[in-house]
C-alpha cells in the first residue's frame, strides 16, 4: 500500500511524490473514480519542459477528454509506457503502478505549493472543483 | 434577472436509478442514467448478454383514424400503410427541403392505428408539424409522451430471457411487433433496438413500467452477463452499430440522401421532401457520411473535429466520435465532401490532437 500521506496533490487531482530532486506524478484514486472508463492516455514526451499548473498531458474517457496538469516545474525525465499501453492500470493502482510520468524539478521547493492528504481529503470531500 | 429554467422530468424508474446508485445527467429535458457502473461493462453486457435501458424520455404519438397509413405516407419517406399489421418500419420525416426532422419508427398495431416512437430532444418539434400536416387527413393525433415509457432489453440473451417471461415473445419476428397484456394494461413488445444486438423494446403506459423493469431484472441473473444499462453506453453500441444520431449524422439541414440512408425513402409514393431528395438523387449529392476507423488507439475524435486528407486538405467533418469498447480503439462517423470520397486514409484533428484513421464499411462491429 501507498502511504497516502507521503503524496502531495493539486486541486486538478494529481498527486505528486518527490523522492530526491524527481518527482512521480500520476492521477488520485478520487480522479480515476470521476473520469471513470479511461480508454486512452496522452502523456507528454520525455524531454518536454513542463511548468508548475499548465498542461502536460491528457487523459481520455469514454465521454470526454480530461487535462493533466504538471504539479511542479521541470523536465519529463520518463514516462509510464505500461499504463500507456493498457490504460486500466490507472484504474486498479492509480497510485502505484498506474504512475504517469516524472519530472526532474526545476524548482524542488514548488511541491510546498501543493495540498497535504488532510487538504486534499477536504478538498475532496467538498466536492473537489 | 435569473434566467428561468425548467425543472427536469423523470421516468417513472427514477427511484430504481437511485437505488442502483446511478449517475444521472439531464437529457433532452430529463434527469436519465448515463451509467450505473462503467460504461464499458454495460456495453460488454449488451455485446455477450443482455443489457436493459430505460429510454421512457422518448416520445410517443398515436395516429388513429381511416387514413392513418395515408397520412404517414406523406410526411414520413418509409413505406407505412403497405406494411403488414405489426410491422415496425424505421423511416424519416423530412421537411420539403428534404431536411430531416427526425427519425423514427413507426408500429403499425392495426390498419387504423399507429404508434410513432420520435427523439425525446424532437418531442416538441415533431409534434407541431405532425399537427400541422394532419389537418386534410381523416385521423386522430394525440402527443402521449408524458404518459408512456419505454424499456429496451437488447444483447444476444434478450431474446431468451424475454421468452422466459413471456413465451409468445420468442416468436416475433426482427421489426415485427406483438400486442401482450401484463401488468395490468397492453404492453406492446417490438423485435427492434439501436444497439446492433437483437432484442425487444416494450413500450407501455407510465404505471406498469416499475413491474416490467423489476420482472426483467430479476430473471437478468439467468441470462447474464446482464446489466442496466445507461445512456452512455446506448451510443458506444449505436457507434459501433454505425446508427445515426439525430443532431450529429441527421438534422434539418440535412438529408437522409446525405446520412447515407436512401433506403428508407421510397421512391413510387408522394411525400413531404421527395421533389428535393429526387434532385439530390440525380447528381447534386455533394456530402455523405462515412464511417473511420483509428489505425490504433489514440485520441478520440468527437464531434466537430476536422477531417483531413494527409496533405492536409479539409475533407470533412466528424459528426460523431467514441472509443468503440468492442474494438479497443477509437471510431467516428462524418461527412466527407465528394471530392474526397474514394480517398481512404484521412487525419481527424481535434484541438491539435490528430488521430490517423481509415475509412471503414459500416456496421463498424459485427456480431460474432
Amino acid at each position: 500500500m501507498i502511504d497516502t500521506k507521503s503524496l502531495k496533490y493539486a486541486k486538478s487531482h494529481e498527486w505528486a511524490r518527490l523522492e530526491g530532486n524527481v518527482c512521480t506524478v500520476g492521477i488520485t484514486d478520487f480522479a480515476q473514480k470521476e473520469i471513470r472508463d479511461i480508454v486512452y492516455l496522452e502523456l507528454p514526451k520525455i524531454g518536454k519542459e513542463v511548468r508548475q499548473g499548465a498542461a502536460a498531458g491528457a487523459i481520455e474517457s469514454v465521454k470526454a477528454a480530461f487535462e493533466l496538469y504538471a504539479p511542479v516545474s521541470g523536465t519529463v525525465t520518463a514516462i509510464n509506457e505500461k499504463a500507456a499501453q493498457d490504460v486500466t492500470v490507472v484504474h486498479r493502482d492509480p497510485l502505484g503502478n498506474g504512475w504517469l510520468f516524472k519530472i526532474e524539478c526545476s524548482n524542488a521547493a514548488e511541491i510546498n505549493n501543493l495540498l497535504d492528504d488532510a487538504a486534499y481529503n477536504e478538498w475532496t470531500a467538498q466536492g473537489g472543483h | 434577472m435569473e434566467m428561468a429554467t425548467e425543472p427536469l422530468k423523470r421516468t417513472p424508474l427514477f427511484e430504481s436509478h437511485k437505488a442502483l446508485n446511478a449517475k444521472l445527467a439531464p437529457f433532452a429535458g430529463y434527469e436519465m442514467p448515463i451509467h450505473y457502473q462503467s460504461i464499458i461493462e454495460e456495453h460488454q453486457a449488451v455485446r455477450r448478454g443482455c443489457g436493459l435501458f430505460d429510454v421512457s424520455h422518448m416520445g410517443e404519438f398515436w395516429i388513429h383514424g381511416t387514413q392513418a397509413g395515408k397520412f404517414l405516407n406523406f410526411i414520413l419517406t418509409n413505406e407505412i400503410a403497405a406494411a403488414p399489421e405489426g410491422a415496425a418500419v424505421y423511416a424519416h420525416m423530412t421537411n420539403e427541403r428534404g431536411g430531416v426532422i427526425d427519425d423514427l419508427i413507426a408500429y403499425k398495431i392495426s390498419s387504423e392505428r399507429y404508434l410513432l416512437v420520435v427523439n425525446a430532444s424532437r418531442i416538441e418539434a415533431d409534434w407541431a408539424w405532425v399537427k400541422t400536416h394532419a389537418a386534410p387527413f381523416d385521423v386522430e393525433i394525440s402527443n402521449e409522451s408524458p404518459g408512456y415509457g419505454i424499456l429496451a432489453l437488447q444483447g444476444p440473451r434478450a431474446m431468451p430471457l424475454a421468452g422466459s417471461l413471456i413465451p409468445k415473445i420468442s416468436a416475433i419476428e426482427r421489426f415485427k411487433l406483438g400486442v401482450f397484456s401484463i401488468a395490468g394494461g397492453e404492453v406492446i413488445v417490438a423485435r427492434t433496438g439501436y444497439t446492433g444486438e437483437d432484442g425487444v423494446e416494450l413500450i407501455a403506459k407510465n404505471e406498469q413500467l416499475p413491474f416490467l423493469w423489476e420482472a426483467i431484472t430479476h430473471a437478468g441473473a439467468k441470462f447474464g452477463p446482464f446489466s442496466a444499462c445507461g445512456l452512455g453506453c446506448r451510443d458506444t453500441l449505436r457507434l459501433e452499430a454505425g446508427f445515426p444520431l439525430w443532431g450529429h449524422e441527421l438534422g434539418e439541414m440535412i438529408t437522409p440522401l446525405e446520412a447515407g440512408y436512401g433506403w428508407v425513402i421510397k421512391w413510387d409514393k408522394d411525400f413531404i421532401g421527395k421533389g428535393a431528395l429526387l434532385e439530390q438523387k440525380n447528381g447534386a449529392l455533394n456530402r455523405k457520411i462515412f464511417g473511420l476507423m483509428g489505425k490504433s488507439a489514440g485520441p478520440v475524435a468527437r464531434q466537430g473535429a476536422v477531417i483531413k486528407t494527409r496533405e492536409g486538405q479539409n475533407a470533412g467533418i466528424v459528426t460523431s466520435g467514441s472509443f468503440a469498447p468492442s474494438l479497443g480503439k477509437p471510431i467516428a462517423l462524418g461527412f466527407l465532401d465528394k471530392p474526397y470520397w474514394e480517398q481512404t486514409d484521412f487525419v481527424l484533428e481535434n484541438t491539435g490532437r490528430q488521430l490517423m484513421a481509415s475509412v471503414s464499411k459500416l456496421p463498424f462491429y459485427n456480431k460474432g
